[in-house]
């Protein structure tokens, strides 16, 4: 025990070296960080009024059954809380649709709207961009329904009514008239938006919002870069000095874990004052982080504290990769190619729920990815002790065979 | 006090350095160890350190094996290995710290071993600082913290220009004179002088030279 503490304390006094350009590094990094959500969330703005998607109408306007169906769709269509619906010329449309204000947009052919009320459905072209296929494909379908159910529904009422009503000598221009009224009434009973495309916004995965998902992403990419800082202390080629000290009793695991509490701590506490700081001394953040928002002062500091089991299980899995790397350069290699690459697979960079099953289930066994959803887990309050035994589990592993990884360097020194 | 190194053996796969390592050397002796590089000194050394494990082979003091007693290898075996492996971001006072309790190391720097290698002067300078004469002179303060009978010299002058090597060798003549045993593995013809018997490793095995300052012998005996 005693050898425990003298080589811990003299690691804490080397780690100590190094906070300074750990911290410097970390803020650099976290001001990066900040600035891309910062621009990725405003991008996607989460309130009700901006969650609109733009759908274009160029072509034929001359029918007065376009313009009304239109106007009809954005009077009793509930659904115009999502959809834009703007008539424009096509070359209009076209770049509105490369600006991105526009997810896409329909031509209507000439003539279409009067062939289709003599019963020859033409085709209606819609123009949409790579990243907005899958959603217009929804679009598409809801409104290719729509204009079937207008057309084919009310047709069948209206030429009865017209026949009825010439039978009885009616005037054209009164049947003209009691068209369009019908017309109106049959928009207003036929579209039906209790089957529309409905939007619930529930989370952007485990249950939270875009900002709680993006907080808990950020803490894991800050101290996945932040490794690369530690790399000239802890990735080491020589190995005489563990070898000469284990001769004194200071075992692999005393060293193991000296250094590693060591590496923990200058790390918790670097990532502790960087994102309590952000938080507190900036309103926005910790608003637009709901999860976050009419914290005080204590409440946050407990929650940070709470993150500390998936700190421990990240730092270990940088740890053994210290202990794998041969030299400094290799270490650093190490720690940048597994920031990018576990980072990505474990939903730093975009939400795990956008990803195909399978990389979602290897981000369940990875560890910034069980990190990541522990912290989501917190800010969500779902976490479970199960979570929490995993993270203790898997860290004791990864240590583990740090520890064994620094006896076989010892034996082989 | 007679230390007894008897059929140490140590393979690494396909290779064995030792096949069957023997010798002897009593209090206020100096054995010498000379071989090319790679024979299999320093395998030897780190052995008889209790760094590592050999295949089979004893180590007696006294009668006493020190392989089956580790406590007692490390406080009577003091180890200096090649190179100087420190902690450089620390001070050579912290890197003390890892060998020393605090109150002896007081002690030792004020009119101890670390005072006589004149560690004193440095005490607070980072090693990543320091000259290599001053970490060899560190590193064998380092080695001698359990006040050990036998000290192990991995070639304790290599890269030392000749005002350090003096000062080494007179402090490891102070020693021996002390009653302290040395074991040295060596390159260096000018550390023969300080042996009093010195064994050639070849094939795994040491051989007793008896130098006469004939370098071309030597070599050849080597080879």
């Amino acid at each position: 025990m005693k050898r425990f503490v003298v080589y811990t304390h003299l690691q804490f006094k080397r780690a100590m070296h190094c906070l300074p350009f750990l911290f410097l590094s970390m803020l650099v990094l976290c001001l990066c960080l900040a600035l891309a959500v910062t621009a990725f969330t405003e991008n996607e703005a989460s309130s009700a009024d901006q969650q609109r998607i733009g759908i274009g109408i160029a072509g034929d306007f001359e029918s007065q059954y376009l313009g009304l169906g239109l106007s009809a769709l954005q009077s009793f269509d509930s659904s115009r809380f999502f959809l834009d619906i703007e008539k424009l010329d096509e070359e209009e449309a076209r770049n509105k649709l490369f600006d991105g204000e526009l997810a896409g947009y329909a031509v209507v052919p000439e003539g279409f709207v009067d062939e289709a009320m003599h019963g020859k459905v033409g085709k209606l072209r819609f123009v949409t961009t790579d990243a907005n296929v899958d959603l217009i494909h929804l679009l598409k379908q809801e409104v290719l329904t729509l204009i079937s159910c207008v057309l084919v529904e009310s047709q069948n009422g209206i030429y009865g009514m017209q026949d009825a009503l010439a039978a009885n000598g009616i005037s054209d221009k009164t049947v003209s008239d009691l068209t369009d009224e019908m017309a109106v009434e049959y928009m207003g009973l036929i579209l039906n938006r209790s089957n529309a495309l409905q939007l619930d916004v529930i989370g952007i995965s485990d249950g939270l919002s875009w900002g709680g998902y993006l907080f808990s992403a950020f803490c894991i990419l800050l101290l996945l870069l932040s490794g690369i800082v530690c790399c000239p202390l802890f990735a080491r080629q020589d190995h005489a000095l563990f070898k000469r000290i284990s001769a004194r009793q200071y075992h692999p695991a005393i060293q193991v874990m000296g250094e590693y509490l060591s590496f923990f701590l200058i790390m918790a506490s670097c990532l502790f004052l960087l994102v309590f700081l952000m938080l507190i001394g900036t309103d926005g953040i910790s608003q637009a982080i709901p999860e976050l928002a009419g914290q005080d002062v204590l409440s946050l500091l407990a929650i940070l504290v709470r993150f500390i089991p998936a700190i421990t299980l990240v730092t270990a899995m940088q740890y053994l990769l210290y202990e794998l790397s041969g030299s400094v350069v290799s270490g650093i290699l190490m720690q940048v190619v597994s920031a990018a690459i576990l980072g990505y697979v474990s939903g730093c960079f975009y939400p795990i729920s956008f990803f195909p099953k399978a990389i979602r289930l290897l981000s369940g066994v990875l560890p910034p990815g069980i990190a990541r959803g522990y912290i989501s887990s917190l800010l969500a309050g779902t976490s479970t002790p199960q979570q929490l035994l995993l993270l203790l589990i898997y860290t004791a592993i990864l240590l583990t065979l740090a520890g064994l990884i620094r006896y076989h360097h010892i034996q082989k020194a | 006090m007679t230390f007894d190194i008897q059929n140490i053996k140590k393979s690494y796969g396909k290779k064995t350095p030792l096949v069957d390592a023997c010798f002897s050397l009593s209090a206020s002796q100096c054995v010498g160890i000379l071989g090319r590089n790679g024979s299999g000194k320093s395998t030897l050394l780190s052995i008889l350190a209790g760094v590592q494990a050999c295949d089979k082979g004893e180590f007696l003091l006294d009668n006493e094996d020190l392989f089956r007693n580790k406590k007692k290898l490390s406080q009577t075996v003091g180890y200096v290995p090649q190179g100087t492996p420190f902690f450089e971001e620390l001070s050579a006072r912290d890197n003390l710290l890892l060998w020393y309790e605090r109150k002896r190391l007081s002690e030792e720097l004020s009119h101890g071993v670390l005072k006589m290698l004149g560690i004193d002067e440095f005490i607070g300078t980072p090693v990543r600082k320091l000259s290599g004469g001053m970490k060899k002179r560190l590193s064998i303060g380092c080695s001698m913290a359990n006040k050990p009978s036998l000290l192990l010299l991995d070639e304790p002058c290599a890269a030392l220009d000749p005002v350090c090597r003096r000062q080494i060798h007179q402090y490891l003549m102070q020693f021996k004179e002390r009653g302290g045993s040395l074991i040295l593995a060596t390159h260096d013809e000018s550390e023969l002088s300080l042996c009093d018997a010195i064994y050639i490793l070849k094939d795994g095995r040491l051989h007793p030279y008896d130098y006469d300052g004939d370098s071309a012998r030597l070599t050849e005996m080597l080879a």
